[in-house]
């Protein structure tokens, strides 16, 4: 049937595959939440105490309101201690913390200032340094960018607490700055339907999830089993996640505990970031990969074809199916398969219009019309976009591998709110 | 005079105070002056490629043997008006198959001239001014040699050559410059765009025009030269381009909209030196004159097309119908229901004037009274606007015709030069025989084309509009002939898209190289800079750092 | 290019009837051919070519044409009748023993004939039965003198009668005749005893240039009024080469199916030529193609590989008759009808009949069949074949797939509404309460 014609076979195929994937884990991850919505969270008898870590390098724009809300937290002053470290900053972070430790003299907070020689070398040194310092039973890891809600710790760790085979549970995060421009709105939209509907789906169906880098808590006890963090890997918390898998605990995650973070607002930024996150998964991927034929990886199989999946297969098919509609149109390449009839493409765009609108529902203010033609906007520019950022994070990774260059952090570039 | 044109503007001012006397002598110091600065400015590659092309087109079309164009029938109407006539007229292989050097003069008494449908265009002034000199320099007057026309072709293509280079290479890295124009050379000088100067064909004259407009169009918005100097040059170019030929009169609107446009987004370097309130001042005169000057090409561009005759009606309606609207659509019966004709027509479909044996003679009343009576150039228009789908396979179709610059049909060598009847030169050709002809024959391809070229000059507003009205001008020729005659007239009518696709591709990837040397060159700069910092203040600067 | 268009439009009718002579050949089996004698000579003027031809074709005579310009005494050897308008070619004749038909005016008087030119004058025009009503003549050539047998009769006006043709020993002339006009059929009746033809030629009328794109209704209407007054025709179809699977050829088909029930002789018109045939085995069988199609959809052609002189009904209506049935003439002819014209069919069978003509069946000739219309429904479904396109692989896989996904995507949408509603309500409870 022809080279053309079997790439187009098989890309078309995977997409198709990948959709109904798609469609059941929203369709789960939609059970949980409302499963959620009726159930309470688990009291909490006592406090345990804890220590909540913000790593933060030149974050002097957002950190003052970051550290204030995780001070307000309702959770006992007593009973946890925040430590900021505040990592090789060139600006007057330092002197902002100072501050806020004197308005706050009622609350453990302990600022940690290293420079580029006691520190600066990525977000996972920084945290292995304040853990060294940390006294609580457990960690909890929040973003300089982030305010969390008042509840979210107690709930965090209440959730921990009420379950000993659990190894961390994490938060649901949204958007801040949604209204700030479309790149914004389209990432609130994704957030709201990608990351956390399909990890309450992989929860639903799997009881998987991965740690989405805040807004968690984990137990002390793991992170000194699995030797802190690893500071080569650029996703770190996937890798901690199948680590914590691997040693037979479970993620969960309790949508309740909200944190509002700042995402990029310009293209090239977001394009920096996602690619890191693609850089990173394909790392974790590719170290994990190996086990998962092996016992003690059977229950991240799941998450390792998923992300096999997502990253080669879906990424390999999106961009066969675009470069042949790409090669038809310009003439060179010229398939002649069969295809789809227009209903059934028509419908299966409607079907991720109505997939992701769904998600919408769960959230306050996010029920309205313009969301809905934001969701098909994106599936003609956003999702390219992530397209292109995925073979990009692709090739980076390849040419990492080839020429063993080491991998490189890029800090993602703060707002003014 | 080429040099006192082309000089970039080095303004001299403050001549004002100086008495009459002074003033007299000084400007003779200055103009001497000048006209060294003038010859040091003339731009090296520019002249360069010129030299080098001015050598290639002339060993083609002045020296045995002799390149040229042979007739198509064609030529009849352009030469009778200027009293030639050719030499082999009454022979059997008068046509297609060889292009004559020489051409008789009618003496006396020309009886053809009256009554037919003769052209007089643009190209007729260039003919006689030929002939002008071929009487001067030979002694037989009887005779034209065409190869006074086509050196005077030659002439003028040296100018087109030397302004496209001058606007391509400037601000190019030394050597990239000379590698651009070399790139050009191979282009633009390629024989099957120059042997069209060796005949009567308007292409020649076209193809020299229409480069000559582009490029002063395009150094306008370098912002180096004179504007006015500029405007003057593009004009005249414009109107010849417009004016001879009546397929070329959407050229003239196209150009004069964007003359109009392009008056609002360049400066004149002169105007740069001025007070802001003169500034503002001369900054209104010179739009105004652009837009009258656009107005003006745009109503040459509707004259030419009601002025210059125009003969093969129904050769034209009838592809138009049989060989475009009938042929693409899926039912070429509702189509000709669209049009009010009888359906049964649809048996014509695919059918093409010139067959030997049709269904019905195409000059035949009946169909002169019940088919071409019911459709005009509008109605044409009308339907492919509501039927899209079927203009797109239209232009799709067309693309199968796209990229053969050289007629394939026409031969290229005089009687006497002994080649086969219809033989082609294949002297300089390999721009046109290969490099294109391995180019995807889509539409899709061209849409792409266009518009990867037009985004990257987003950043050069002037420059992406003098761009975008050339892709126009490409399309509008592609367009019209869909229109006027179906895919049957689409050979002649690419000439200018081809030329556009050629010109443009070569502007564009000579903008490549010039960004690439200029970014080479850069982080060459910076590298060092930045090493030097480094040495300077190590402990401050690296910066590897966590994320969200 | 349009100077060469002249041409081509000049040698147009030259090829086409060239090529009807090919034709000729090609249908008329070669041993009759031989019996024959050996095929006629036309040496004349390309204006009076086809007025000679088509009379010599009337006479389902074969001939070869010669112009002027192309004319070799050696043309002379492979014929022994000549017709010819030129006097040194009817002088080459005579040397050469044969006996020249010469026609007009251009030879000069001899010991057999002498010539009189007649300034303003009145003719009429008279042969056997048949009459002309009298025509006035600016200039003409008339026999003043001749040593032989006189044939057809001219009165003109006062000057009294001189014969239309003299037959002498050694050649026969006709120093006048004019187109639309008696003196032209009696040239054709000189030409039929000049071959040496036997017989009665028949009449038939005549339709025309049916082409596919004719007014279908029109032309059914007038074979429903030449039926119901029992008068067979001829009707001459225009050769289709292309797009014999279009709808609308199956429409023209079904028209020549109705006219070839109400007794129409399907003849094939002579191909439009332009310019000259490259390939002529090429229309041939394009022809042959065309035949055969219209086999498969059951019209029948009648093949014509002489064609009868067209006689309009403006010269019949000027000819009169001593006896009252018409009569005929030793040729065939055709008197076509005027479907577009101002008359109406109706009106046009009136006059023919009040005429007394003997109208032929052509069919005949051929064959006794009669034909029944049975109307054939036309595939108005038809999908046109675009320039380009290749079918599709896997088609099967793609349908069911499809099918299959259609189910899918359409229940999960199902279910997503229904989750939509249920998420729309809880959304209210908990953000509006």
């Amino acid at each position: 049937m022809g080279f053309v014609n079997a790439l187009a076979f098989g890309a078309i195929l995977s997409i198709w595959l990948l959709l109904l994937v798609n469609v059941s884990l929203t369709v789960a991850g939609y059970v949980y939440y409302s499963k959620t919505e009726h159930t309470d969270v688990p009291a909490l008898k006592d406090y345990p105490m804890v220590s909540v870590m913000i790593p933060a390098h030149n974050e002097a724009m957002v950190i003052v309101q970051t550290v204030t809300a995780i001070l307000h937290f309702d959770y006992p002053a007593s009973r946890y201690e925040v430590i900021v470290i505040n990592d090789n900053s060139s600006d007057n972070s330092a002197e902002l913390l100072e501050n806020l430790k004197r308005l706050y003299p009622e609350h453990t907070l302990k600022i940690i200032n290293t420079d580029n020689v006691t520190g600066g070398k990525g977000k996972s040194n920084a945290l292995n340094i304040g853990y060294a310092q940390a006294v609580g039973d457990i960690i909890a890891i929040y973003d300089a960018d982030n305010t969390p809600e008042r509840g979210a710790l107690k709930i965090l760790v209440s959730e921990l607490m009420n379950d000993d085979t659990l190894g961390a549970v994490i938060g649901k995060f949204r958007t801040r700055n949604r209204s700030v421009s479309l790149l914004t709105r389209f990432i609130n939209i994704e957030t709201l339907a990608f990351q956390w509907m399909a990890q309450a789906g992989r929860w639903q169906l799997f009881r998987l999830c991965t740690i989405p880098g805040t807004n968690f808590v984990i137990r002390r006890t793991i992170l000194d089993a699995i030797g802190g963090w690893d500071e080569k890997a650029l996703a770190d918390d996937t890798e901690i996640s199948f680590r914590i898998y691997m040693m037979g605990y479970k993620i969960k995650l309790q949508p309740k505990a909200v944190t509002w973070e700042q995402e990029p607002q310009v293209l090239g930024v977001w394009f920096k970031q996602r690619k890191r996150w693609v850089k990173g998964n394909l790392y974790v991927l590719a170290k994990f990969l190996p086990m998962v034929f092996k016992k003690e990886a059977k229950y991240i199989r799941f998450d390792i074809i998923y992300y096999l999946c997502i990253y080669l297969l879906l990424l390999f098919s999106l961009l066969v199916s675009d470069a042949l509609l790409l090669g038809d149109f310009v003439g060179l390449v010229h398939s002649t398969l069969a295809g789809f009839s227009l209903l059934l493409w028509l419908m299966a765009i409607l079907l991720f219009v109505v997939g992701t609108y769904i998600t919408v529902t769960t959230e306050r203010g996010e029920l309205n019309f313009s969301n809905f033609f934001l969701i098909m906007l994106m599936y003609f520019t956003y999702s390219k976009l992530w397209m292109i950022v995925a073979a990009a994070g692709f090739i980076d990774f390849a040419i990492d591998k080839v020429f063993k260059r080491k991998a490189k952090w890029y800090k993602t570039e703060r707002f003014s709110s | 005079m080429v040099i006192w044109l082309f000089t970039e503007y080095k303004g001299e001012r403050m001549e004002a105070n100086l008495s009459s006397d002074a003033k007299a002598r000084r400007k003779q110091k200055v103009n001497i002056l000048r006209i060294e600065q003038r010859l040091k400015t003339l731009s090296f590659p520019a002249v360069l490629a010129t030299v080098i092309s001015i050598i290639i087109v002339s060993i083609a079309l002045l020296f045995e043997p002799v390149v040229g164009l042979a007739d198509n029938g064609d030529f009849y109407r352009i030469i009778t008006p200027v009293n030639l006539y050719k030499l082999d007229r009454n022979s059997d292989d008068e046509f297609m198959s060889y292009a004559s050097t020489r051409f008789g003069v009618l003496e006396y008494y020309n009886e053809s001239q009256e009554g037919s449908a003769l052209l007089i265009s643009s190209h007729t002034p260039f003919i006689v001014l030929a002939r002008a000199l071929d009487s001067i320099f030979t002694n037989d007057p009887l005779v034209f040699d065409i190869r006074f026309l086509g050196a005077l072709m030659i002439l003028l293509f040296a100018f087109a050559m030397y302004l496209i280079i001058d606007y391509v290479t400037h601000g190019i890295q030394r050597y990239a410059a000379l590698f651009v124009a070399l790139m050009g050379v191979f282009v633009l000088a390629d024989t099957g765009y120059t042997a069209f100067f060796n005949s009567f064909f308007a292409e020649g004259l076209v193809y020299i025009s229409y480069i000559i407009a582009i490029a002063s169009a395009l150094l306008m918005t370098q912002n180096r030269y004179n504007a006015y100097t500029m405007l003057i040059i593009f004009m005249i170019s414009s109107i010849i381009l417009t004016a001879s030929k009546q397929q070329n009169a959407p050229t003239g609107v196209i150009l004069g909209l964007m003359l109009a446009v392009l008056g609002f987004l360049i400066k004149d370097p002169k105007t740069q030196e001025l007070a802001s309130e003169l500034k503002k001042r001369a900054r209104t005169k010179m739009r105004a004159i652009f837009a009258v000057c656009g107005a003006a090409l745009c109503v040459i561009g509707v004259a030419s097309y009601l002025l210059i005759p125009q003969e093969y009606v129904t050769i034209n309606a009838y592809h138009a119908m049989t060989r475009g609207i009938m042929m693409t659509s899926t039912d070429p019966e509702e189509a000709l229901e669209h049009f009010d004709i009888s359906e049964q027509y649809d048996l014509l479909n695919k059918s093409i004037y010139y067959e030997e044996t049709p269904l019905i003679d195409p000059e035949s009343p009946k169909l002169k009274a019940e088919f071409y009576s019911n459709y005009s150039f509008i109605s044409i228009c009308t339907y492919y606007i509501t039927h899209f789908d079927a203009f797109l396979r239209m232009l799709e179709l067309s693309m199968d015709n796209v990229w053969l610059v050289r007629p394939a049909m026409l031969g290229n060598f005089d009687r006497d030069a002994g080649f086969e009847p219809g033989a082609q030169t294949t002297f300089f050709t390999a721009y046109t025989d290969f490099a294109r002809r391995s180019m995807p024959r889509t539409i899709g391809f061209v849409v792409i084309w266009g518009l990867v070229i037009l985004g990257c000059c987003w950043k050069n507003k002037p420059k992406m509009l003098v761009l975008g009205a050339a892709m126009c001008v490409g399309l509008s020729q592609m367009i019209v002939s869909i229109i006027g005659a179906g895919d049957a007239d689409i050979s002649k009518h690419i000439f200018l898209f081809n030329v556009t696709f050629d010109m443009i591709s070569f502007i564009a990837i000579s903008a490549v190289i010039k960004s690439l040397f200029t970014h080479l060159h850069f982080s060459k700069a910076k590298q060092k800079r930045v090493k030097k910092s480094k040495s300077k203040q190590r402990g401050q600067e690296q910066a590897p750092s966590q994320a969200i | 290019m349009s100077a060469r268009r002249g041409v081509y439009r000049r040698l147009r009718a030259l090829l086409a009837a060239a090529l009807a002579i090919i034709a000729a050949f090609a249908v008329y089996p070669a041993a009759s051919l031989a019996e024959q004698e050996k095929p006629v000579l036309i040496v004349c003027e390309s204006g009076e070519q086809f007025l000679l031809e088509a009379l010599l074709s009337a006479c389902s005579t074969p001939y070869t044409a010669v112009l002027r310009a192309d004319y070799n005494k050696e043309a002379l050897g492979y014929t022994d009748k000549v017709v010819t308008t030129l006097a040194d070619v009817a002088s080459d004749a005579i040397k050469s023993g044969i006996t020249p038909l010469c026609v007009g005016d251009g030879f000069p008087g001899n010991n057999s004939v002498e010539f009189e030119t007649v300034y303003n004058t009145s003719v009429e025009v008279s042969f056997e039965e048949h009459t002309q009503i009298t025509r006035f003549i600016n200039s003409m050539s008339v026999l003043s003198a001749y040593n032989g047998e006189a044939f057809g009769k001219l009165t003109l006006g006062t000057r009294g009668d001189y014969p239309f043709a003299a037959i002498c020993a050694d050649a026969w002339y006709v120093p006048w005749f004019m187109d639309g006009d008696l003196s032209y059929l009696l040239l054709g009746e000189l030409i039929h005893r000049y071959i040496e033809a036997d017989g009665v030629g028949e009449m038939f009328v005549l339709i025309d240039e049916i082409y596919p794109f004719s007014d279908f209704e029109a032309i059914k209407e007038a074979a429903d009024v030449l039926y119901s007054n029992g008068i067979p025709f001829i009707a001459r179809i225009m050769p289709v080469y292309t797009n014999m699977d279009y709808p609308s050829f199956q429409r023209y088909a079904d028209m020549l199916r109705y006219i070839q029930a109400k007794n129409a002789s399907i003849v094939v018109h002579d191909p439009v030529v332009i310019g000259e045939v490259t390939d002529a085995e090429l229309l041939s069988e394009n022809l042959a193609t065309f035949d055969e199609t219209l086999e498969e959809l059951n019209i029948f052609t009648l093949p014509m590989p002489f064609r009868p002189l067209t006689l309009p009904q403006a010269t019949l209506a000027n000819l009169g008759s001593e006896n009252k049935p018409f009569g005929s003439f030793a040729f065939d002819t055709m008197i076509p009808l005027e479907l577009d014209g101002e008359r109406t069919v109706l009106e046009q069978t009136d006059t023919l009949n009040k005429r007394w003509l003997t109208i032929g069946s052509y069919m005949e000739r051929y064959t006794s069949e009669r034909y029944l219309y049975a109307p054939v429904e036309v595939n108005e479904d038809y999908t046109y074949l675009l320039i380009k396109g290749e079918a599709p692989i896997f088609e099967n896989f793609f349908s069911v797939g499809n099918n299959v996904l259609l189910v899918i995507v359409g229940s999960s949408l199902v279910v997503f509404t229904a989750l939509f509603f249920i998420g729309y309500r809880l959304y209210r409870r908990k953000f509006f309460r």
